[in-house]
């Protein structure tokens, strides 16, 4: 059996997800109020697929942007567990796996909480983010648009759809099965001991570019 | 290939060393290996939190892979891993737990989590035994200052700790304010061993019980270089080391002579590292009639042998910790 692994960990909630062939097997959610434990999620998933932690085969994981510390535990343990079974790492960002989920409906201006009171925001377009942003959301959000007819996600999608006029839909967060769904198709796996994946944070240039 | 069933691996990511071991039950440390993040926090004066969880996360599995391979041991083969679950900074501690949890998983071997403290406790038991108990145990680092009493490797009793800043930070800051870069202690012992301690700075709390309290000498030193501007650093440099070692050696006094049957004055953590201390500390111990234990070097700094030897201990707990990032831990909490 060759296994999809997926590890969401960019809010309080984590989800993790099996799959196979870019389908899920089974997947939970723990939260705030659940212990976030991965180790123990991933062995509950593996018993409930029937299979050995050695069948997966590749491991996706959120890099963000999101919140940081929730991040270092989903991000460290991939790159951890594909250095410890052979498997590889594939990173994708929050805004590309909220967007994928709504690829069909044009364009998806994502905005999320960032620290000091600002947000991240990037612009799903043509299956791909194209630009992201950190700072003032009354600042990136307009940037980002660019007078273009959006469907505002993330945790700040309704504000974001405030200031644009634009539609709000119902996607408040990624899933880890749009990882699975999404395979590595086009994507390069990271080297857990030369380049792990990393999380983005507001050094990263791809906010700077 | 070695057979690993003998050894456990240990991670310690608690501050801005990355470091990774494999050790026997023994003491016997078979592979060590540390990444440096000095450089990253140079320009910056101090540990830059998020900059070190990030060095972290790049360096932690290089420098397991390098240990492994060190020791010629296979990851499915080993007893167990022990990693540092506190006290420490979170972001750091984070990549620490969740690799040895997700290793752990891949390789089919029990994790527990070590408290780091725990960890400079038992770094004078490495490569040989060295401690005879009851051992009174004085840690002295970047992040600490305490006193404890030790009945055996895990019966700890604390008898001191401090008010405020460890004596660590201390150096840290003085080291700041005449400008000597960053990290500080070594900085600070090199420029004082030129100096001479001819300024008369408070030794705080010398005269009560076992507590330290080491930010009123830091204040003291500012004031110095405020109203002395022209003051030789090397001087003012000499007689804060001198305060702060004069604080610890008779703090250390103190306890040999409210538990007379102490067989071992261990000192352990960054700061044993100062000759000062240890030539005092001699005396005092020869005073005392106790043997005098200060591991070398490499073994008093942050490093994942003293976690690894530790977690041997925690095997033989009931319900050992679990790989649980813990930024505020005291010594008598497992």
């Amino acid at each position: 059996m060759t296994l999809w692994l997926a590890l969401e960990t960019s809010t309080a909630d984590y989800g993790v997800a099996l799959g196979a062939d870019g389908a899920v097997l089974c997947d939970v959610i723990a939260g705030p109020d659940t212990p976030r434990d991965l180790a123990a999620s991933v062995a509950g998933l593996l018993a409930h697929a029937g299979a050995k932690v050695g069948d997966i085969a590749a491991i996706g994981v959120d890099i963000g942007p999101g919140s940081l510390g929730s991040l270092r535990d989903g991000i460290n343990f991939a790159n951890a567990l594909a250095y410890a079974i052979g498997a590889h790492v594939y990173a994708y960002t929050s805004f590309e796996l909220i967007g994928a989920v709504l690829r069909a409906e044009g364009p998806v201006l994502c905005a999320r909480r960032a620290n000091e009171g600002l947000a991240y925001a990037g612009l799903f377009e043509d299956g791909a983010v194209r630009r992201m942003r950190r700072g003032p959301l009354h600042t990136i959000v307009p940037e980002l648009a660019a007078g273009r007819s959006v469907l505002c996600a993330g945790g700040l999608r309704t504000e974001a759809a405030a200031l644009l006029g634009a539609r709000v839909s119902d996607c408040a967060g990624p899933r880890a099965a749009t990882m699975v769904a999404l395979g590595a198709a086009g994507r390069a796996p990271c080297d857990p001991l030369r380049a792990p994946a990393l999380p983005l944070n507001e050094r990263s240039p791809v906010f700077h570019d | 290939m070695t057979d690993g069933g003998a050894l456990i691996l240990g991670i310690e990511s608690s501050c801005d060393d990355t470091a990774a071991a494999l050790v026997d039950a023994d003491g016997r440390v078979i592979a060590s290996v540390v990444a440096s993040q000095t450089d990253v926090h140079a320009a910056h004066g101090g540990v830059y939190p998020e900059l070190a969880s990030r060095a972290h996360t790049e360096a932690v599995l290089r420098v397991i892979d390098r240990a492994l391979k060190d020791a010629g041991v296979a990851g499915p083969s080993l007893r167990a891993i022990g990693v540092t679950r506190g006290p420490g900074l979170i972001g750091s501690l984070l990549v620490g737990v969740n690799a040895a949890a997700a290793l752990g998983l891949g390789w089919g071997v029990p994790v527990v989590g070590v408290n780091h403290l725990r960890g400079h406790l038992r770094s004078a038991d490495l490569e040989e035994r060295r401690v005879r108990y009851p051992a009174v145990v004085l840690l002295v680092s970047g992040g600490h200052s305490l006193l404890a009493r030790m009945t055996a490797p895990d019966a700890i009793t604390i008898l001191g700790g401090t008010r405020d800043d460890s004596v660590g930070e201390a150096f840290d800051k003085v080291a700041r304010m005449m400008g000597l870069g960053f990290p500080g202690g070594p900085a600070i012992d090199r420029l004082a061993a030129t100096g001479a301690p001819v300024f008369a700075l408070p030794r705080p709390l010398i005269h009560e019980g076992l507590e330290f309290s080491f930010s009123g000498l830091k204040s003291a030193v500012a004031r110095l270089l405020e109203t002395q501007p022209d003051a030789p650093h090397a001087d003012v440099a000499a007689s804060f080391v001198a305060a702060c070692m004069d604080v610890l050696t008779v703090k250390c006094g103190r306890a040999l002579k409210a538990w007379p049957d102490t067989q071992t004055l261990v000192i352990v953590g960054g700061v044993a590292a100062n000759s000062q201390l240890r030539a005092a500390s001699e005396a005092i111990a020869a005073e005392a009639g106790v043997t005098l234990c200060v591991p070398p070097l490499r073994w008093s700094t942050d490093n994942a042998a003293m976690i690894a030897l530790a977690a041997w201990d925690y095997l033989a707990l009931p319900a050992p910790p679990g790989p649980r990032a813990q930024a505020r831990l005291r010594l008598d909490e497992v």
